[in-house]
């Protein structure tokens, strides 16, 4: 590969600057300084392989004079066929154009640059007076790999740098010392378990010391428990003996006292014996004032029994003695007698007052209907009462009579009428007035005659009536005759023809008027008369039948009069003869009743108090004897007691009196009082005896029972209590101490416990081995990780060791002889110095042509980049030779070499020219005469500095 | 069959059955097994108590005549307190019922070192010594049911063939050898103490060996007759770690005698965990979302085929494809596992993921780099080169071990010191230098 031209657009001072036509052999590019030939190299290597970034110590060359960052390049490859490259700033990737237009790739451009990066291009390709004058950049491992075998690799990588990939991952698993990598933590955790695992081990295996420890710590315990219970029990006696003290000074103080009290003679040892007795007696006192009292009530009571007999005796008479009253005979029969007597008695008098009230009764019922009687009798009726009934029957009948009368009067008018009618309707006068015109003048005279009748006038009722009755008779009359004559026959019927109404109302007219005379009546009475006589009559028949009853009355008075007076007497008399029983049976009893049957009752009443009375008295007289019998048992009691007492109730008279009940009962409370004081003594005594037991009871709980109970009982009698208290600090002391000791042991314990529990429960081991495993496992990984990475970096370098061992030489050799040439024969050959085991290159060395081996180090500044010099031209032969000849770009190495050894450095330049484009940047026209004359095909390109 | 059989013993017609169990290794660390949850890290801890808990309750459902435990009771002689109670306490518990317990020590617990917290054991427990071959009558209602013989090792390393101090002796029932060995051929990888062979127990003519030692469950031999006698090593009563002997039930073996011989053996899981190891392919994976969700699918299958039980998953990313480049880069794989964990839930039974072991491939033609002639195939070259030259190997291993501290250099030995191990490793490294080149990329 090649450069024809470049396009500058912007690069540091360059601007819009292009170059074109360059030969394949040598191109000298003159320019003075400031001209941009620095520029123009960074410029190159940044279009064929990036623009550095600004982390690179490289200059960025930023467009000073405008124009876009960048530029092309144009290319030609072996074939001859051009390439163009452009790259500019801000976009790393480059756009490479194939021959045909299209777009080239990386692998094109990789290819086309034969592999080499920038480094080696910087290095062996394109340098200048900066870089030429030292060789470890050559020395770096990626400039080596690539120029012994990057022409073989192709598109490969770096070994070497694949080698320092590895070798960081190497370092990241395993350091050579204690380090962050982490083969070498995992081993320094690893050595960390193992001593925390040794450490658990050994505790582990202590188990059985911890047994026996436990052991120990468990024994030293119960001894340390059975002292402190041995103190504790000592304690617990002490504070027994201080407790008990004071219990045994009461018990002794209980026992003086005791013995102080007085001794019990016989007399109180038998009245203590009587206690009972006397308590009953006690108690029974109060029934015997209640039974002197009751005595003495029924005294009282008797003395007015006998008040009483007394005046009832002297009640019933003289004759009467109790005696006699008590002995008469006054049995069952007697007394049924009496009371016959007396309800005889009773009923009389209750008949005798009735009897008395019915003839009192009677005389003023009898004088009541006689007056009665006398005021009906003054309009007494003369008929009887037959008569009468007679009368009533003819005024009725008549009443019939005058009716019938009255009808037929009337048809027979009423007839007369309708002719008389039936004649003014045949032309003929009037044979008769109209049936209504008689019956209105009846009627008028009736009515005329009833005024005249209630108003007491001057025309005769009678008459009048008489006259309405004719009137009305021959209205009836004229009625029925017009009702004839319109109902059967013709009108002129009844004119030839007697009326058969005619003739009957004769014959009745002429028995109304016999009636009527019968009756006081006129011949032809109305009906009203009738009527009227009717009513008087029966009047009179009602007046005489109530005077008749009223004289029956009067009769029937009479006679239960009589019957009242009868039964009277008959009464009075009964009422004799009972009073002559009563006097019989007063006398039978002693009694002067004088028939009095009331009065013998009640001296029979009395009699009978009497003998109740006298009953009473013998009750009483038997009550008081018992009274008195009960009275002197209970004081014969109390002697019998008293006579225990002796002296004491000396006093009183017991028994004497059945009254004597005060005395007794005084002697009562008196030997109550005594037996009192006794028994407080003796209750004293035995509760003096009691607390001396219960105090001995109490000591015996407090220092137990059993030898030792005897031996603290010894202890406590010697009463050393100040010795005790002395003790009792003492041993709370020592209790202290041994219960410390005890907690001590007791932590201990279980401490020990708790070691144990936690060992035979602990996953320490387990754990730790666990991690431990995982840590080796870890570790084995990373180990065998290591080894891989160890093994491919040593396939690596063992390759890259035979590659410079096989293929160094022949770059020597080529450098040899180019130097040999540029010092024009001063320096024979060059050495390569090797590693004996890796067989890497180490150095370089020239051979003089004394043979004298000279280090590139050692030698002048100028012989020493004429000899770097020729190994690049070398090394890029054989770059050549294996991958691609890439163009050199050499700024100003000339500068230092002294003008002969310039010209051979033309030489050589020339003929590396042959074989490698070369493109020599100057600005010393006299470098460029001297290449140019070495290289006589050489083009100069003159280049202007930047305006 | 009667007691004429070889003329040994006589017949039983009693039938009983006891337990036989082994390699409890009490309270003893999961080796390999990476950090863990605080839940997974106690069910961990208490997973191999848990299985002797187990196992006690076996025996009492079971209503077994006796107990024996062939060795390797504990993991180390510095037997750690817990388990010496637990297994104390277990055994009492089997004493209160009756049922009497026979213990040998192995060498993981030989019976000369160590120590014990253990002062004395309970009545019907014998836990026999070293220096001579103990016996223990079995009595069930008055009648020998069983004599069981066996010896402790008095010593981690014990070389002696143990079982040739074994005979049979006069007596009824059934006779029973215990003892920690290893019997020619049972398993690979077992530390060779007491070696004997097959033959060997044979010759002793007793009936049942109860052996403990080899903690997969083998039955190496199964009993004819009286005087014929069964082989049996139960395994190990809960796995230890996710080793490819340590996969699968654990636990112990209920021996069903009859007339006075065996009839019958039956393995019983008793274990709590379980250790899975599983592969997944991440050919044609295409994001760390879909691994996931595979590693996740998987996990569930694990914890479905252990019904039951929790299990420790260790996957093995396998198979080439785009998502080694992914899983290559440093804390993928951890936040992975990170991620799986804390979707662990805090059942009573869970699936713990203890690691993601990246064997993934690039998708480098190996083939193709070997014929490029370049610098890949020159590292190519020289890896193959090395990994058939053992002494080149070897030197490698040196390196590493000479490569780090000395403090890590034992660790380092560990699989540097052992060449098949090496070799996966220099494959590994192969493949990981070849894509930090960018070889598979051509």
């Amino acid at each position: 590969m090649r450069i024809s031209g470049w396009r500058v657009d912007g690069y540091g001072v360059l601007c819009d600057h292009r170059v074109t036509g360059l030969p394949p052999g040598v191109s000298v590019l003159l320019g003075p300084n400031e001209a941009g030939k620095s520029t123009l190299l960074d410029f190159v290597r940044s279009v064929l392989f990036g623009f550095p970034d600004r982390r690179h110590s490289q200059p960025q060359h930023l467009p000073l004079a405008g124009g876009r960052h960048g530029g092309a390049l144009e290319l030609l490859d072996e074939d001859g066929r051009p390439w163009l490259l452009e790259r500019h700033g801000g976009s790393r990737a480059a756009s490479l154009t194939a021959p045909d237009g299209a777009a080239g790739t990386d692998e094109d451009l990789r290819r086309l640059l034969g592999g080499a990066d920038v480094e080696l291009f910087r290095t062996v390709f394109a340098f200048g007076l900066g870089e030429l004058a030292t060789l470890h950049l050559l020395d770096r491992d990626e400039v080596r790999d690539l120029v012994f075998s990057a022409g073989i690799l192709g598109a490969g990588r770096s070994a070497s740098r694949a080698a320092k990939v590895l070798a960081e991952r190497q370092a990241a698993l395993v350091r050579p010392r204690q380090g962050a990598a982490t083969a070498n933590k995992l081993h320094a955790r690893l050595a960390e378990l193992d001593d925390e695992l040794r450490v658990a081990r050994a505790e582990a295996e202590r188990y059985p010391e911890h047994v026996r420890a436990l052991e120990r710590v468990v024994s030293a315990g119960s001894a340390a428990r059975a002292d402190a219970s041995l103190l504790r029990r000592r304690a617990a006696e002490v504070a027994a003996l201080e407790r008990s003290w004071p219990v045994l000074v009461a018990r002794n103080d209980a026992l003086e006292q005791r013995r102080a009290l007085p001794p019990l003679d016989a007399g109180a040892t038998d009245l203590l014996a009587r206690e009972p007795a006397l308590r009953l007696l006690a108690q029974q006192g109060s029934g015997h004032a209640a039974r002197v009292e009751q005595r003495a009530g029924l005294e009282r009571e008797r003395a007015e029994v006998d008040d009483a007999l007394r005046r009832l005796v002297d009640e019933l008479g003289r004759s009467a003695t109790l005696r006699s009253v008590l002995d008469a005979a006054y049995g069952p029969d007697e007394r049924s007698r009496l009371a016959s007597l007396i309800r005889r008695s009773a009923e009389l008098a209750a008949k005798s007052d009735a009897a008395a009230g019915h003839v009192e009764a009677g005389e003023a019922e009898r004088r009541a209907r006689e007056r009665r009687l006398g005021a009906g009798a003054k309009a007494a009726e003369p008929r009887s009462v037959a008569q009468l009934e007679e009368a009533l029957r003819s005024l009725a009948e008549l009443r019939q009579l005058v009716a019938e009368r009255d009808r037929l009067a009337a048809t027979t008018s009423a007839n007369e009428h309708a002719e008389r009618l039936a004649r003014l309707a045949a032309g003929a006068p009037v044979r008769s007035l109209p049936a209504f015109v008689p019956a209105l003048l009846a009627l008028a005279v009736a009515g005329t005659a009833v005024y005249a009748h209630r108003s007491d006038g001057a025309v005769p009722t009678a008459v009048l009536a008489a006259t309405a009755a004719v009137l009305a008779v021959l209205a009836v009359l004229a009625a029925r005759s017009s009702r004839h004559g319109r109902a059967g026959g013709a009108p002129g019927d009844g004119r030839g023809v007697p009326a058969a109404g005619t003739v009957d109302l004769d014959r009745i007219v002429a028995r109304v008027a016999d009636g009527a005379r019968a009756a006081g009546l006129p011949a032809a009475p109305s009906s009203v008369e009738v009527e009227a006589a009717a009513r008087r009559v029966e009047d009179a028949l009602a007046g005489k039948r109530h005077t008749e009853q009223l004289a029956h009355d009067v009769e029937e008075a009479n006679a239960k009069l009589d019957e009242a007076r009868r039964q009277l007497a008959d009464l009075v008399d009964g009422q004799a003869e009972l009073a002559e029983e009563v006097v019989v049976l007063g006398t039978a009893f002693g009694v002067d009743c004088k028939g009095d049957a009331h009065a013998l009752a009640d001296a029979v009443t009395a009699v009978e108090e009497i003998r109740a009375l006298a009953r009473r008295r013998a009750s009483i007289t038997a009550d008081v004897a018992r009274l008195d019998g009960a009275i002197g048992q209970f004081a014969t009691e109390v002697a019998e007691v008293a006579r225990g007492l002796g002296g004491i109730v000396g006093r009183a008279r017991v028994g004497e009196s059945p009254t004597a009940a005060p005395d007794v009962l005084e002697i009562l409370e008196i030997a109550g009082r005594r037996l009192d004081d006794l028994l407080a003594m003796e209750d004293r005594r035995r509760s003096l005896e009691t607390t001396a037991t219960e105090r001995d009871a109490e000591i015996d709980r407090s220092l137990g029972s059993g030898a030792d109970g005897k031996r603290l009982r010894a202890e406590l009698e010697s009463g050393d209590v100040v010795a005790w208290s002395a003790e009792r600090v003492e041993l709370e002391e020592r209790i202290e101490r041994a219960d410390a000791t005890r907690e001590e042991l007791l932590r201990a314990r279980h401490a020990a416990e708790r070691d144990m529990a936690q060992l035979e429960r602990s996953a320490c081991v387990a754990e730790l081995e666990a991690s431990r495993g995982a840590c080796a496992a870890e570790l084995g990984t990373a180990l065998e990780q290591y080894a891989v990475l160890t093994l491919a970096r040593s396939l690596l370098s063992r390759t890259l060791a035979v590659y410079e061992r096989e293929r160094q030489p022949a770059v020597v050799a080529s450098a040899s002889t180019l130097f040999a040439a540029v010092t024009e024969g001063r320096y024979v050959r060059l050495v390569a110095r090797v590693d004996s085991e890796t067989g890497r290159s180490q150095g370089i060395e020239a051979i003089s042509a004394s043979g004298a081996r000279v280090d590139a180090g050692d030698l002048s500044r100028g012989t020493a980049e004429q000899l770097y010099l020729c190994v690049r031209l070398a090394l890029a032969d054989s770059f050549a030779a294996r991958a691609a000849a890439l163009p050199f770009v050499l700024d100003d190495v000339l500068v230092n070499f002294d003008p002969t050894r310039a010209r051979a450095v033309a030489r050589v330049v020339a003929d590396i020219g042959r074989r490698h484009q070369v493109l020599a940047f100057t600005c010393h026209p006299h470098v460029a005469e001297m290449l140019t004359s070495a290289a006589p095909d050489a083009r100069l390109v003159e280049l202007d500095r930047p305006r | 069959m009667d007691g004429s059989a070889g003329g040994h013993g006589s017949s039983h017609p009693r039938e009983f059955c006891f337990v036989h169990a082994a390699d409890l290794h009490l309270d003893t660390p999961f080796s390999g097994i990476h950090e863990s949850a605080p839940l997974v890290a106690e069910a961990l801890r208490e997973a191999s108590l848990a299985a002797l808990d187990a196992i006690v309750a076996l025996a009492l459902e079971r209503g077994a005549a006796f107990l024996v435990v062939a060795g390797d009771v504990y993991d180390g002689p510095e037997r750690g307190l817990r388990a010496q109670l637990r297994f104390r306490d277990g055994l009492a518990r089997l004493s209160d019922a009756g049922i009497p317990s026979v213990v040998v020590h192995g060498n993981h617990d030989p019976i000369a070192s160590g120590w014990s917290a253990v002062g004395s054991w309970p009545a019907a427990v014998t836990v026999l010594g070293h220096e001579s071959v103990g016996l223990v009558s079995i009595e069930r209602d008055g009648e020998q049911i069983a004599t069981v013989q066996g010896i402790s090792y008095p010593t981690r390393a014990v070389t002696e063939n143990l079982a040739l101090r074994f005979s049979r002796p006069d007596g009824p029932g059934l006779h029973v050898g215990l003892l920690h060995c290893n019997v020619e051929g049972a398993a690979e990888g077992y530390a060779d103490y007491s070696p004997c062979t097959l033959a060997d127990l044979r010759s002793t003519h007793l009936d049942y060996w109860a052996l403990g030692h080899v903690h997969q469950h083998r039955v190496l031999a199964e009993g004819t007759g009286p005087g014929d006698p069964w082989v049996v090593y139960p395994g190990n009563s809960q796995a230890r770690s996710p080793r490819p002997s340590e996969r699968g039930a654990k636990g112990a073996v209920v021996v069903h005698a009859a007339a006075g011989r065996v009839t019958r053996v039956e393995h019983v899981a008793c274990d709590a965990v379980r250790f899975v190891e599983r592969a997944c392919p991440i050919d044609g994976i295409a994001s760390l979302d879909e691994l996931e969700d595979r590693l996740s699918a998987l996990g569930e299958e694990a914890l479905e085929a252990e019904a039951g039980r929790s299990v420790v998953v260790r996957v093995r990313l396998v198979g080439r494809g785009a998502l080694h480049g992914e899983l290559a880069r440093p804390g993928v794989t951890e936040g992975l596992l990170a991620h799986l964990r804390d979707a662990t839930g805090r059942a009573v039974r869970f699936c713990w993921w203890d690691a993601i072991v990246d064997e993934s491939r690039s998708g480098t033609d190996l083939d193709a780099v070997r014929t490029r002639g370049d610098f890949s195939s020159d590292l190519l070259a020289l890896a193959e080169s090395l990994a058939g030259d053992d002494a080149a190997l070897g030197a490698l291993g040196s390196e590493l071990v000479g490569g780090v501290p000395r403090l890590l250099a034992k660790d380092v030995h560990a699989f540097a010191g052992d060449l098949g191990a090496l070799r996966a490793l220099l494959e590994r490294a192969t493949h990981l230098a070849l894509d930090e080149l960018g070889a598979g990329e051509q």
